[in-house]
């Protein structure tokens, strides 16, 4: 750029000040690029059912797709003193992105020394999957009402009475590896302070995960006894829940599958001899 | 190599054994507040903000993200990219390709640069015709409130070598050949952007520096003929930039250049401009780094304006009061200020190093840095050490006054030590610091 012997005071003076005003010029550039990000949204992207939806980590790659159908409110028969619930079948998959540790600010000082992944191990977490717990799962309304995941009513009552065998969402957490799916029965109602349980006219479900910091979640809108306020609400039809397992089975839902004659033999006399109360 | 070169040299030795002996001297003082904790081997190493520069160089830095559906505004989360990126670096290219554990990198770097800092600073000296600068420079290892903070792992001691160093280059004597000038022009905007990226607190010293590039030019210009005054001057030099033949023409005013510490400062703005930008994009969240300083981090940084200090510094002259934190920070940071400040204010101390000081610790304050962990940035700023260094200096007449000011700044940086070390550290605010403290330990 310069040699030494051409090198006058002049002309390094010159120089100066053409690097202070590219230093000003750059500097300024970084500025508007801090004042203007490209967005990182952290937050909920509507999601439409039949179709997969992505979780985002923060490097906007999936981390897991999460895939509704079939939403509904169910109805149970009397006998079994349960408030209707939103049942929809999910589907979750694995995305690409690799999954990453908690941070973790209390890592013993004996650990400091081995590689990170190791630590990750030494932790206790899955190395390279994805968990999806109860807790992940998160539901917001207009009235405030709280979410209550189906129990162990609705499972046992299933699974003594009907002839269907369901994988539901909630028994035990999701862990997901590269390549894995999954397939769930989710069932939910609501409860306000009240203690009354029923079906809010709208809500929002929101899907999140373990493992992953995520910077976009699928939710999905949902109304009850009203028309949708635009296109991306989901409508919720009731229906019995004879009717809505049946639909399930008939499209061949993974979610459920229909018990053997012998399986449907033994409960049935199990059912006999002790019956529910 | 020079007399003086040798001289730093020895120093630099010397006053690094002195400085490990120091730090082992701290190390079980600071062992003991881990007591309870068996998973802490070498405590220097975890304590305060020392833990998260080795974990960003583990773990890397975070985004926070938050609750599913509730996720709270990052500015609002903890999130390490409040600290900065050459420290953990530095760290990491120790243990990978040094082969040091991570327990022993912060007070490995810690020791260097001290070395450093202490060879620099006895250069510093010599340029700015301070006598005796091997005894005076070993100033830089006691100052007198907040000491302790350079003698731990963290990126203070890092922080002064740094600042030591862009001291030394802006007292260098203009070179003989402007091709010198040009390779020393060439090394300061890294090193500015060096600066900002150990710590933030580089950019206080952003007028200082702009001073020092008026003071120094004038200094300069005075040796080839210029005979008017500093304010006469700092408007020549204006006029220069806007109106160059102008000045030009009046022969009777040579402007000489010194553009080191105005590059420096520069590279200091382009670094927080890169680290800005750069979390902002990371994050999505426009001044991503400032947000984190002033919401996360709100009980630190403080808006800045004169009646909330003037509130904040007056709590250290209320009636004692044990309950009240905020009174006992309020007390350690004036001291902070005032025992930063004492340079400025002899004639001994170079006037440019005096301007430098208080423009750096008015910049300090009126930024809204001034009510918390002021102490660690003024023990970690060259230009409070070298005007200590100048204050300490003898005097050729009376040597003997400079006996008492040692002995007074010892004494000084005795008390703070045990001040800080036994009482305020110990009590110190748990959440904080994360220690797993006594309860029962009631120290006032």
């Amino acid at each position: 750029m310069f040699r030494g012997d051409r090198m006058t005071y002049e002309r390094l003076n010159r120089m100066v000040r053409w690097v202070l005003v590219l230093t000003a010029l750059l500097s300024f550039g970084l500025f508007v690029v801090a004042a203007r990000p490209t967005v990182r949204y952290q937050g909920v992207i509507l999601g439409s059912i039949g179709t997969p939806q992505p979780l985002l980590d923060e490097s906007s790659a999936p981390a897991l797709y999460v895939t509704i159908r079939q939403p509904a409110v169910v109805s149970f028969p009397d006998a079994w003193k349960l408030s209707d619930q939103v049942c929809m079948a999910v589907h979750f998959e694995r995305g690409s992105a690799p999954p990453s540790a908690p941070i973790d600010d209390y890592v013993p000082q004996a650990q400091w020394d081995q590689p990170w992944n190791q630590q990750y191990l030494t932790n206790q977490l899955p190395s390279d999957a994805l968990i999806i717990a109860p807790t992940d799962i998160d539901i917001r309304t207009d009235d405030g009402s709280k979410l209550a995941l189906a129990g162990a009513a609705l499972w046992g009552n299933v699974e003594a009475l009907t002839p269907y065998r369901v994988h539901w969402f909630g028994t035990a957490p999701l862990i997901l590896t590269h390549n894995q799916v999954a397939d769930r029965l989710l069932c939910y109602y609501f409860q306000n302070d009240s203690h009354q349980l029923y079906v809010p006219f709208t809500h929002m479900l929101r899907f999140g995960a373990q493992n992953v910091q995520m910077s976009h979640m699928p939710g999905f809108a949902f109304v009850y006894s009203q028309m949708p306020q635009s296109p991306e609400t989901i409508r919720l039809q009731k229906m019995p829940m004879a009717a809505y397992f049946e639909l399930l089975s008939a499209q061949s839902s993974p979610v459920l599958t229909l018990k053997t004659s012998a399986q449907l033999d033994q409960r049935a006399t199990e059912t006999a001899s002790t019956p529910i109360k | 190599m020079k007399r003086i070169t040798w001289t730093a040299l020895l120093v630099a030795l010397m006053g690094g054994v002195g400085y490990v002996m120091a730090v082992q001297a701290l190390t079980p003082a600071i062992q003991r507040l881990y007591k309870n904790d068996p998973t802490v081997i070498y405590a220097p190493s975890h304590f305060a903000d020392a833990r998260q520069y080795v974990l960003i160089c583990m773990q890397g830095y975070n985004v926070p993200g938050g609750p599913p559906g509730y996720p709270p505004l990052p500015t609002l989360a903890s999130s390490r990219l409040s600290w900065m990126p050459v420290y953990p670096l530095l760290q990491c290219a120790l243990h990978k390709f040094g082969g040091v554990s991570l327990i022993f990198a912060g007070p490995v770097l810690a020791i260097g640069a001290m070395l450093c800092a202490l060879f620099f600073a006895v250069l510093t000296l010599h340029n700015l015709g301070v006598p005796h600068p091997a005894i005076s420079a070993l100033a830089v290892l006691i100052p007198s409130v907040g000491a302790v903070w350079i003698y731990l792992p963290g990126p203070e001691a890092s922080f002064l070598a740094v600042g030591m160093i862009a001291l030394w280059l802006i007292t260098l004597p203009a070179p003989a050949h402007p091709a010198q000038a040009a390779v020393r022009y060439a090394l300061c905007l890294p090193l500015g952007v060096l600066y900002v990226l150990l710590k933030p607190n580089a950019l206080m010293m952003f007028f200082a520096l702009c001073f020092a590039f008026v003071y120094v030019s004038w200094q300069n210009s005075r040796r080839v003929g210029y005979t008017f005054g500093l304010w006469t001057f700092a408007a020549d030099l204006l006029l220069a930039q806007v109106r160059p033949r102008m000045v030009r023409l009046q022969s009777a005013r040579p402007i000489c250049y010194a553009w080191t510490p105005l590059i420096i400062a520069a590279g200091t703005i382009l670094g927080f401009a890169f680290w800005l930008a750069y979390c902002s994009v990371l994050s999505g969240v426009p001044f991503y780094f400032l947000n984190l300083q002033y919401n996360y981090w709100a009980h630190i940084y403080s808006a800045g304006n004169v009646r909330e200090i003037i509130q904040f510094f007056a709590q250290a002259f209320q009636p004692s009061d044990p309950t009240n934190g905020w009174q006992r920070d309020a007390a350690w940071a004036l001291a902070a200020y005032l025992v930063a400040l004492l340079p400025a204010t002899s004639k001994r101390v170079p006037s440019l190093i005096r301007v430098m000081i208080v423009l750096m610790v008015g910049t300090l304050v009126v930024s809204g840095v001034a009510r918390y962990a002021v102490d660690r940035y003024l023990a970690s700023t060259a230009i409070v050490a070298i005007g200590w260094a100048c204050w300490l200096a003898p005097a050729a007449a009376r040597k003997r006054y400079a006996v008492m000011r040692w002995l007074f700044a010892l004494a000084l940086f005795g008390v703070t030590w045990v001040l800080l070390v036994d009482y305020l550290m110990p009590l110190g605010e748990p959440t904080f610091w994360h220690l797993h403290l006594d309860s029962n330990h009631v120290p006032w």
